[in-house]
């Protein structure tokens, strides 16, 4: 026997006091993974644990090395009396013995082989084990349970492939993408978004890509309005697209699955497109008179729209001549901007050459500008206010001052005489060469043209429109008794180089269509004196036109223009001293109060006047709901929602933002007790609340003191 | 009888025992050691008993916490010094938990300079009359003054103006809980504003207020709240002559501001439209508020029931006045008893009210009565755009008389702006109407965190509620009757509650608005230096020291003590030899 068995002994203990520090660190050492890995973001959460499980390792590599060749012979001396404490005497060198230590060395290595095998081995640390797995036991049911963390780790793999065994309550939104893609014109570039909320232009394609866990069976999108929109599986989660037109609050449906953790109502804002915005920049008036030797007009426009300017349009148009010869000529030109630069904004220049387009004295050239913008499917257009450019004329000036009540009679509707006279005398130079039917027939449609023009005229006085009788035998059964008929007749019926467009007016549209109606609802009674449209001196003038009118029409129809000719110039002179006084007064109405009883008056007989009462009740606010809703929700109560919806929806177009109204009560409902959301609600609810009627403060009661005092007061007032 | 006297008597009572024997004893030189006794005796009093000697004047400067780096470079080091708690300690500084340690600790001190941003509420009454200069660091930039009332009725124009250090120009916004701009102001020269906002329904209604710089940046953003009661419920009788579109309107806003409304407009000799009891006799007016009354209904009333008016005047109703139309001689006399000369005078009828910051221009043209009314002790009730008057008011009694002679105010409400309207009269009826309110309990001054805020108009009984619904008693101060303290650790809205009443008050965090904590603080510590001006305290004296005293007295008693050795030796010798 040998030293070998006191080395194999020394080994023995020091496995044996690594295993038992082992089994002591162990449990601490899950207890203590566990928190790490639950309440710490997975790397730290591994570099802890790997610290902790370096830390147990030093304390067995310690726990070995504490176990020195000494202490085994301690050990084994303790164990073995028959060792006689002599055990080191192994260790030692023989040859550095003295004979009796060398002797006694003989004894203990006979022996040794027995001691060695029956040595106890140090005790197991039952205490410190049995106290380290309840602590282990302890934290590890404590991790398991804790509820906190788990809302927030929405994005944590990892941590939900490690609770993956418990049973999931909830889905829980693992990732979330929405791919936005706007319009083609905006030009905006395709971007994505990992929240749900998403603000972007109108008409821009929303393409979700969701993913759940646990992986629902079926899963949309539900719409505030209603609108679901189905998501289909995409490899791990879930897609869906939808064109965003208006702006709305949605929600994910999951269907039959747990609830998500975070149910609450998303938003998606739609930006719309604006039209252009245009600005003036010269013409710097609407109104602006002709400088001396102005030949060209200088515009200049500039054009702003948020995502791009279309086609520009110049309207022109030239107002020619005064009275009765009015020519209104309207041309449009495209401008071009510009070149170059950015597309959102565009300045436009343009000269208008008054010379091309005979811009003459008395002239109104007037222009607009319309610019579309490049939205699809349907162009936003703006248009510029109208700006005129005068040649004043002489006569214009008259007018100043009295603009507000005095309307220039209407020129249109005196018109027409002048070119009778010119019919007639063409047809009597064209006499020789015409048959006398035809001849008859041609001044017979002369004639009905007068009529028409007398019984205009006669619609000034108040005239019946049928006052003039029926036409004459040689009209066609067309000339029936209803006048629009009638003015088709008279419109078909023209002389030759005669069109309806040629600078003078045949049938006035707004006239007919007035005497249709008329004619299609009744007869109008009016009698010439009421009419109060002209004043009595011009009416004079009108009626002495009207006869005059009436017996040329009586001989054009029949068939002696020639005879016609000196009543119709004569008609033509009233017509022009009509003209010449070119002014209505209109009468300004007042306030008609009753006639006053003169027999009740001053008698002292008030009738059944009694005194009465006049209730007045505080007006009832139709926003009462609102009101009630916010004021218990303000003093921390859970008010029932139902009157408040009841009123949000009867109003939730008209407000500035109804859906943030909608999602701020939604998020309130779904958790009554999150104090950010009640404030949230309190916040979008504020600026609607209906300002009440100013509350009246009294003042706090002074006091007795002040009583004496101001009693005093009075006292020395009253001496 | 005190120590003093006692060891004077005993002391005596020794000497005179002492030199009783040393008498007896015969020797030479005894009457020298005898008066020696008395001075060992004065001596050893003054040993026990130091004289007091008067103090040298000194001076102590004390570092308080936001004090700045330049103003710690600039300390002298010859002159005492101690920083308080929240100093980083200098050099030359010697911490001290409190002045009040710091006084003790240095007796001879009888000025104060305070070196920072101001003495904290703890030190403040030790310091009283002492602090005779201030050496104040520059406040923090931003809202260094704020004065918003506390409390506000439904419906009403508040209005918030105070001042910003730190900026030269800037604007101030007041934005409502929504996060709108309600008003903007730009600073003036001295940096002040004023904005103003409508408040709505009861409760507490939230406001920020942010002060930006030239350049739009956000210097400090604090929350302004205020609490918001719905009106008192004013009984009011409302008489008139003739019916006119004024009352008409007036009307619909008493009513839907929860007045309550007695009304009677004559039509007719003898018929009258009405609403409500309108009365004029003493029971009626004596239940009421206000009466509202125009010329003509005047002249119409009895004299029995215009004594009574005059009678529930002087017990503390409200009276006003009306001026609608030419006034008849009689009604002017009896008006003048009332103290109002009214006088037909040749002036514009038009007038416009002053301007808000807030709410739609003021452009609406209001008409008045040509009138010029003289009343020695009145006060104008509501001031015109151009500074004249368009109604006044003077006490009768305990009660107001107004007279009013602004016509056509509802003009106001046909321009759409019904709350100015509806401020003008609830200004109107406040000022008049009986004074009838209880009053509620109020701070004293800005309550902070961490600092002794007393409330007064309280109760023995009353509690605090801090935010968190913990219910702690307040202590009442026994020198100031019906004010108590409590000691906030919380900011934001406490509650007193007495039985079933609460009332809001609002405790402010320091950290949320540096600049109006620091200036409340100089504010606070100026006031107390303002004390120093008073006469000053007796003159401070301190014990002069024991020893000098010990060592005359063991010296005398060595000298003693040798001479009687010497005198025994010189007697024993001849004895011995």
């Amino acid at each position: 026997m040998s030293a070998q068995a006191l080395h194999a002994l020394h080994r023995r203990l020091r496995v044996r006091r690594a295993l038992y520090v082992a089994a002591w660190t162990l449990p601490l050492l899950i207890a203590a993974g566990a928190v790490l890995l639950r309440f710490m973001p997975p790397p730290w959460a591994y570099i802890g644990i790997a610290i902790l499980a370096l830390i147990s390792v030093a304390l067995m590599v310690r726990s070995v090395q504490s176990v020195a060749m000494q202490d085994v012979v301690r050990v084994l001396d303790d164990a073995s009396p028959q060792l006689e404490d002599s055990a080191d005497l192994v260790l030692g060198d023989p040859g550095a013995l003295t004979p009796l230590q060398r002797l006694q060395r003989e004894r203990v290595l006979a022996r040794l082989g027995g001691a060695a095998s029956s040595t106890p081995m140090p005790a197991f640390p039952t205490r410190r084990f049995v106290f380290a797995s309840a602590l282990a036991v302890v934290v590890f049911v404590f991790t398991l349970i804790w509820p906190g963390m788990r809302d927030a780790a929405d994005s944590d793999v990892g941590q939900a492939q490690r609770e993956g065994p418990v049973v999931a309550t909830q889905t829980r939104l693992v990732s979330t993408r929405i791919d936005i893609e706007a319009p083609a014109y905006t030009a905006l570039p395709p971007r994505s978004e990992s929240t749900l909320e998403v603000e972007t232009a109108e008409g821009s394609i929303l393409r979700w890509h969701v993913v759940l866990d646990p992986s629902p069976s079926e899963a949309r999108l539900t719409l505030h309005d209603g609108t679901e929109i189905a998501l289909g599986r995409e490899g791990e989660g879930w897609s869906g697209t939808h064109v965003l037109r208006e702006s709305t609050l949605y929600r994910i449906d999951v269907g039959d699955a747990p609830p998500l953790v975070e149910d609450r109502l998303y938003r998606l804002d739609a930006i719309a497109d604006l039209p252009p915005d245009i600005r003036v920049i010269a013409p710097d008036r609407t109104l602006s008179l002709l400088e001396q030797e102005q030949p060209t007009w200088p515009l200049q426009f500039e054009v702003s729209d948020d995502y791009g300017v279309g086609v520009a349009r110049l309207t022109v148009t030239l107002a020619q001549g005064s009275g009765e010869q009015i020519a209104i000529s309207e041309q449009e030109l495209i401008l071009r901007g510009a070149a170059g630069g950015n597309p959102r904004q565009r300045g436009y220049r343009h000269a208008l050459d008054l010379g091309a387009l005979g811009f003459a004295s008395g002239d109104d050239l007037i222009v607009r500008l319309g610019v579309s913008d490049t939205r699809t499917p349907t162009a936003n257009t703006a248009r510029s206010a109208s700006y005129i450019l005068r040649w004043p004329s002489k006569l214009s000036a008259e007018a100043e001052g009295v603009d507000g009540i005095v309307q220039k009679v209407l020129p249109a509707y005196f018109r027409s005489q002048r070119q009778i006279i010119i019919d007639s005398e063409a047809l009597i130079a064209e006499r020789p060469t015409l048959a006398a039917d035809e001849f008859v027939k041609r001044s017979d449609a002369i004639g009905v043209d007068q009529k028409i023009l007398r019984l205009r005229y006669g619609q000034f006085l108040g005239e019946e429109f049928e006052s003039g009788g029926g036409p004459g035998p040689t009209a066609s059964e067309k000339d029936e008794d209803h006048e629009h008929e009638e003015a088709e007749a008279a419109d078909a019926a023209l002389p030759e180089g005669h069109s309806p467009d040629d600078g003078h007016d045949h049938t006035p549209a707004g006239f007919g269509n007035a005497s249709e109606i008329v004619a299609e609802y009744g007869h109008t009674h009016d009698y010439a004196e009421a009419a109060t449209l002209l004043d009595p001196e011009t009416r004079r003038i009108l009626k002495a036109a009207l006869a005059e009118m009436w017996q040329a029409e009586l001989q054009l129809r029949l068939g002696k223009p020639a005879d016609a000719l000196p009543y119709e110039h004569r008609a033509l002179e009233f017509i022009k001293q009509v003209q010449q006084s070119t002014r209505i007064y209109l009468a300004r109405v007042g306030l008609e109060l009753p006639q006053v009883d003169e027999k009740r008056r001053l008698t002292g007989d008030r009738g059944n006047a009694r005194s009465r009462t006049i209730a007045l009740a505080a007006a009832t606010s139709e926003s009462a709901a609102l009101v009630a809703f916010h004021d218990a929700l303000a003093s921390g109560g859970a008010p029932s929602t139902a009157g408040f919806e009841a009123w949000l929806r009867e109003h939730e177009t008209g407000l500035e933002d109804g859906l943030g109204v909608v999602a701020a009560l939604d998020a309130w409902r779904r958790d009554a007790d999150c104090a950010p959301c009640r404030d949230r609600l309190l916040d979008v609810l504020w600026p609607l609340l209906p300002a009440p009627a100013t509350g009246v403060a009294q003042r706090a009661r002074p006091g007795d003191v002040a009583d004496v005092y101001f009693d005093s007061l009075r006292e020395q007032e009253q001496p | 009888m005190n120590a003093p006297l006692l060891i004077g008597a005993a002391l005596l009572a020794i000497a005179l025992i002492a030199s009783w024997r040393t008498w007896r004893l015969r020797r030479s030189g005894r009457i020298w050691r005898i008066a020696a006794q008395f001075v060992l005796a004065a001596l050893l009093y003054l040993v026990f008993h130091p004289p007091q000697r008067p103090l040298a004047d000194q001076m102590l400067v004390v570092l308080t916490p936001g004090i700045t780096v330049t103003q710690r470079d600039m300390l002298d080091p010859s002159i005492r010094t101690v920083s308080l708690p929240g100093v980083v300690p200098a050099a030359s500084a010697e911490s001290v938990p409190d002045l009040a340690t710091a006084l003790r600790r240095y007796p001879a001190i009888r000025r104060i300079h305070v070196v920072g941003a101001g003495l904290p509420a703890r030190d403040r009454d030790v310091a009283r009359s002492r602090v005779v200069s201030m050496d104040f660091s520059t406040a923090p930039a931003g809202i260094s003054e704020l004065h918003a009332p506390a409390e506000l009725k439904a419906g009403s124009t508040w209005r918030v103006h105070g001042r910003v250090d730190g900026i030269t120009e800037g604007n101030v916004e007041l934005l409502d809980r929504a996060g709108r701009i309600v008003s903007r102001s730009a600073l003036d020269a001295a940096g002040r504003f004023n904005v103003d906002a409508a408040v709505r329904t009861a409760g507490i209604s939230r406001f920020v207020i942010r002060a930006l710089a030239a350049d739009e940046q956000v210097v400090e953003e604090m929350p302004v709240e205020v609490v918001v009661h719905a009106g008192d419920a004013l009984r009011v009788l409302l008489i008139a002559g003739a019916v006119d579109a004024e009352l008409k309107y007036l009307r619909r806003w008493a009513v839907d501001a929860g007045v309550e409304l007695g009304v009677r407009m004559a039509i007719s000799r003898g018929i009258a439209l009405r609403d409500g009891v309108a009365r004029i006799d003493a029971e009626s007016l004596g239940k009421s508020d206000l009466l509202i009354a125009d010329e003509r209904s005047w002249a119409a009333m009895s004299a029995i029931e215009k004594d009574a008016v005059q009678e529930a005047a002087q017990q503390g109703l409200g009276v006003l006045l009306r001026v609608t139309g030419p006034i008849p001689t009689s009604v002017r006399k009896e008006w003048e008893a009332l103290g109002f000369q009214v006088e037909a005078a040749e002036i514009g009828r038009a007038v416009m009210l002053p301007t808000l910051a807030a709410g739609p221009d003021e452009t609406v043209e209001l008409a008045r009565r040509p009138v010029a009314v003289a009343a020695d002790d009145a006060a104008p009730l509501l001031v015109a755009g151009d500074g004249t008057a368009l109604a006044s008011w003077r006490a009768h009694g305990r009660g107001r008389i107004g007279v009013w002679w602004l016509e056509e105010s509802y003009r106001l409400v046909l321009a759409g702006n019904a709350a100015r309207f509806g401020m003008l009269w609830s200004e109107a009826l406040r000022t008049l109407a009986r004074a009838n309110a209880p009053s509620p309990p109020s701070l004293r001054e800005r309550a902070w965190i961490d600092q002794r805020a007393v409330v007064c108009g309280v109760g023995e009984e009353a509690m605090i509620e801090s935010p968190d619904r913990v219910r702690t008693a307040l202590r009442n101060d026994p020198l100031t009757p019906g004010c108590a303290a409590f000691w906030p650790t919380q900011a934001g809205w406490h509650r007193i509650v007495e039985g079933e009443s609460h009332t809001n008050i609002r405790v402010h965090d320091p950290l949320q608005a540096p600049a109006l904590a620091h200036a409340d603080t100089v504010q606070s510590t100026r006031r107390v230096a303002l004390g120093a001006r008073e006469p000053p305290l007796a003159v401070a004296t301190a014990a002069a020291p024991r020893w000098p005293f010990f060592l005359a007295w063991l010296l005398v008693a060595a000298t003693v003590w040798w001479s009687e050795r010497r005198t025994v030796a010189e007697t024993d010798a001849p004895e011995s030899s």
